[in-house]
């Protein structure tokens, strides 16, 4: 297999970044895309895309340390996004400096939907809040300060 | 370890979009009623979004709206008859008659948002244009204050008494009085010929009109249209007001960027998304939606409807989705329309030879990488499509119809497949493509494959919807080979860290010019094209002709000043709660103060068994025993010494007890017991050891100077902290009135008085080691016996 491949995980809000990290140079800060990525041994199943809207959340694993705990509970109360891309390129290149030849084989947005696990590691859901229980069309319902007390017969 | 697991490939064509079946049939959403009683508005009922656009003398909605307020008056004019005239044709006399009636207010909601104004002769009241409306956005419609002032304009009501007798004789022209005993109204009036003021009667009618007529709200971000009618036919006050809404809702077009009313279903979709605040713009593909609205807009799949009914935002758009033949997906995370058919340049279906974007075969195969599922029977068996649709002429009421699709040489009889496009599709060319493309799948998309294949150039080229070729070599005899050749389009594609890819696909049937059948069906196909006549009777009660716009009136809300309803202020509706602890109270709060100390739990430990045998405190002569919970243990009795602690085993064997000694009491030691239980397998015979709780052989300790004890018969032991000084003395005083008592010392002194009388006698002790406990046992067997002592510290 000549085929590396890395990941990273960018966690924003605008044009804020909170957390840059990458998994795949090891205890390295990678430059890459003009910015620096700490490295961080995060992992998921697989990145999904489809046709139909329902089941691709992304799960990723991370360990449990205080610095990941306050970054996501805060991404989820901030509802901030978080991007994770996987990046392909030749093993034969530099294994200590970032490729300057990539694909980008998979992204996925989504905001921190739950996360959950144990003290060693846990479990963080990204997807959408576009629930698939509950009424939200149409968007508006009749309230007292849109009509007061109505009309009865 | 990270499990993985996909949904089963026999669901892919229900979650493409394959299968599209529905569930159940009903009449069409359409076939509204026209003449039933005018519908009321309840809280919490949704807000309807009615969303059109008509274009090419077609589109628009006809809608019913809800009334939320109201104001119903009556009053009589005075009608002439018949007259009399002379022949120069001076009117000699009149005949008149008194006629009621009743004019009627409501506020009606059109739809949320903004949309331009209504045409008048688009307002119908029952199935007639009647009546006077004005319309406006963000208030309230008229200006008119609701109520129900029926029979207000009577002067009084008269009880008692009866006919024109028991009218006031100062009556004037112009009043009139309700004589409730006759049950007839006098109204007064002057005649214009006579002069005098004379009075005709009417029936006093009873009337229903609703008590509770509104009190008004803010109409935020509503249209809202007042009505205004008088009638006279009382028997037929409450109709349904209906509205041909032209042009809908406004809202920011995809294809031109521009503020308007709007018949793309992707600009609905769109702003339904944004409305419920749970996807932020990041997680929307606006690229992709707009090529969406662009697909709809050169195929005319056009959404002419209004949304009343509560649905879920997700179901709602996959259900509706697929009546334009889009897809609602998901792409990189980010939500998105994709059409279901190969698209051209100009988003037009396209019908030419379709390219695949990548070929898979043999080598691109992982081992166990290849699954295919074909379609079941049921789904694939040929039915007629009732595609339900609307007609809808310009400026009256939309009827809904049916159009049957299927393919010539199937049955005519059936069976039949009810698809309802009637709420908002008005093309029935929309409607015939739509059922095309559902039976033309079901006719020749055979299979789906699930393939997964190692990582390659595909990787970062494939998307969701890319057409990819499938050609797999298949050996079934000797020199026998044949190939598993199609092209497939891609419908999920899961890609893993660790590099394998899985495509889902679904089965993509070109014809022999490698184009796709279903594009070729779906494009070819048209309706009848057949224009039904509304078969509307009897044409004659318009009485609004006027393309005039409505006009914009309205007003702010109530003040509850000069009769008017007290309209809910914010204050009112709203309530505003600061939490507590702060507005950035976000991180799970504080950490509680101080250490946790939590009750012991009686139930962590086993019970310590304990010693038998003595009251209080043993005393020289008792017999303590000790069990350990089984039969014939070992007993091994141990003594403490209360100032080294060193143990000293005192006895030992099975079911041993020890007889506490006088020296071990004067002593003032503590006492414990291990029991061991048989157990032949263990070395010595002997295991599983407890030990008993450890017990004082003396009553209790107590500190220096001053310590000491008093008492009667009998005696007792008592350890006393006398200090680690040493060498050095302590002085004992004791009494022991005139029936003789002894004292005995142990422990870090050693004295004994013998049998001694006396009182407050001073004795003064050696220490006899640095410990700082002793034992000062009393004797006193002798009946009427009283003694003390008290015990100063050594120095």
């Amino acid at each position: 297999m000549s085929r590396s491949q890395m990941a990273t995980l960018r966690v924003f809000s605008g044009s804020t970044t909170y957390v840059r990290w990458q998994n795949y140079y090891v205890n390295t800060s990678l430059s890459f895309l003009s910015q620096t990525w700490e490295f961080f041994p995060f992992e998921f199943g697989g990145i999904s895309e489809s046709a139909a809207p329902g089941g691709n959340e992304l799960t990723i694993t991370v360990p449990a340390t205080s610095t990941v705990v306050s970054s996501f509970s805060e991404a989820q109360a901030n509802l901030r996004l978080c991007e994770v891309t996987l990046y392909e390129f030749s093993a034969y290149a530099s294994q200590s400096v970032a490729p300057t030849t990539y694909t980008v084989v998979a992204s996925h947005l989504g905001q921190v939907l739950d996360l959950g696990g144990s003290f060693t590691e846990l479990q963080i859901g990204l997807g959408t809040v576009l629930s698939p229980v509950g009424s939200q069309v149409p968007p508006r319902t009749y309230s007292t300060s849109l009509i007061g007390s109505p009309l009865r017969q | 370890m990270t499990i993985q697991v996909s949904d089963p490939l026999q669901l892919l064509p229900y979650q493409s979009g394959a299968v599209t079946s529905p569930g159940k049939e009903s009449a069409a959403n359409a076939s509204a009623d026209l003449t039933g009683p005018q519908q009321i508005a309840k809280i919490g009922g949704s807000v309807p979004i009615v969303f059109c656009r008509r274009r090419n003398n077609n589109g628009g909605v006809f809608v019913s709206p809800k009334a939320t307020e109201a104001r119903y008056e009556n009053d009589v004019t005075i009608v002439t008859v018949s007259e009399t005239y002379d022949s120069s044709g001076t009117v000699l006399a009149q005949s008149v008659r008194a006629q009621e009636h009743v004019d009627i207010k409501l506020c009606l909601v059109i739809s949320e948002g903004d949309m331009s104004p209504i045409k008048l002769n688009d307002m119908f009241f029952g199935e007639c244009k009647r009546g006077t409306y004005a319309q406006t956005y963000d208030r309230r419609a008229g200006t008119w204050v609701p109520g129900n002032f029926i029979d207000d304009y009577l002067t009084s009501t008269i009880t008692g008494g009866g006919g024109a007798a028991a009218l006031p004789v100062n009556r004037v022209s112009g009043e009139s009085y309700y004589i409730k005993d006759v049950g007839k109204v006098y109204h007064i009036f002057t005649s214009s010929v006579q002069g005098y003021v004379g009075f005709v009667t009417t029936d006093h009618v009873v009337h229903n009109f609703p008590e509770y007529c509104g009190t008004s709200g803010s109409y935020d971000n509503m249209t809202v249209v007042s009505f205004e009618h008088r009638i006279f036919n009382l028997d037929n006050w409450n109709l349904q007001i209906h509205a041909f809404v032209r042009e809908g809702m406004k809202v920011t077009r995809l294809i031109d960027n521009t503020l308007g009313p709007s018949d793309n279903f992707v600009d609905l979709a769109k702003y339904l998304i944004d409305k419920s605040s749970a996807v932020p713009s990041d997680l929307i593909d606006t690229t992709l939606l707009t090529s969406a609205a662009n697909f709809c807009e050169a195929n005319s799949f056009f959404y002419n409807g209004k949304l009343e009914e509560s649905a879920n935002l997700s179901d709602w758009m996959q259900a509706h989705a697929h009546f334009f033949l889009l897809r609602f997906s998901k792409v990189n995370g980010k939500f998105a329309f994709r059409p279901t058919l190969p698209v051209n340049a100009n988003h037009t279906i396209k019908t030419t030879a379709i390219a695949y974007e990548y070929g898979f075969t043999e080598s691109d195969l992982l081992p166990d990488g290849f699954e295919i599922q074909y379609i079941p029977l049921s789904e694939r068996n040929a039915v007629i499509m009732q595609m339900m649709w609307r007609e809808q002429p310009s400026g009256d009421i939309g009827f809904a119809r049916t159009t049957n699709v299927k393919f010539s040489g199937t049955s005519s009889d059936g069976p039949f497949e009810q698809h309802d496009l009637s709420l908002f599709c008005t093309n029935e060319n929309h409607a015939v493509k739509v059922g095309t493309y559902m039976l033309s799948r079901r006719r020749n998309i055979m299979h789906n494959l699930r393939i997964t294949v190692r990582p390659g150039s595909h990787s970062s080229i494939l998307s969701v919807g890319d057409i990819v070729r499938v050609r797999l070599r298949r050996e079934t005899a000797v020199d026998q080979v044949e190939h598993h050749d199609f092209l497939y389009e891609i419908d999920r594609i899961e890609k893993t860290s660790t590099g394998p890819i899985t495509y889902d696909l679904t089965h993509f049937p070109i014809d022999s010019q490698g184009r796709s059948v279903v594009a070729l069906d779906v494009a070819a196909a048209t309706g009848p094209g057949i224009v039904l006549d509304a078969g509307r009777q009897n044409f004659d009660c318009d009485e609004n002709t006027a393309t005039t716009d409505l006009p914009d009136i309205g007003r702010g809300p109530f003040d509850g000043t000069g009769g008017t309803p007290n309209t809910p202020t914010p204050s009112d509706v709203d309530q505003d709660l600061t939490p507590e602890g702060g507005l950035d109270f976000g991180d799970g709060g504080s950490s509680p103060t101080g250490s946790i100390n939590n009750p012991a739990d009686p139930y962590d430990q086993e019970p310590t068994p304990t010693i038998q045998g003595y009251t209080n405190t043993p005393v020289a002569g008792d017999t303590l025993t000790f069990t350990p919970g089984c039969a014939n243990p070992l007993i091994k009795w141990y003594l403490i010494d209360i100032n080294t602690g060193v143990k000293t085993q005192v006895t030992s064997g099975v079911a041993q007890p020890y007889i506490v000694t006088t020296a071990a009491q004067q002593a003032g030691v503590r006492v414990y017991a291990e029991g061991c239980c048989p157990d032949p397998g263990a070395p010595g015979g002997y295991a599983v050891c407890v030990e008993s709780d450890i017990v004082d052989v003396f009553d209790e300790i107590i500190d220096c100077p001053g310590g000491g004890d008093a008492g009667g018969q009998g005696g007792s032991t008592k350890v006393i902290n006398v200090g680690s000084a040493f060498p050095g003395s302590f002085t004992f005083t004791y009494t022991a009135y005139t029936i003789q008592d002894r004292f005995v010392i142990s422990g870090a002194a050693s004295h004994d008085t013998g049998f001694v009388s006396g009182i407050n006698v001073p004795v003064t002790v050696q220490k006899t080691s640095a410990s700082s406990l002793i034992t000062v046992t009393v004797y006193a067997p002798t009946s009427g016996t009283a003694w003390e002592y008290s015990v100063g510290c050594a120095s």
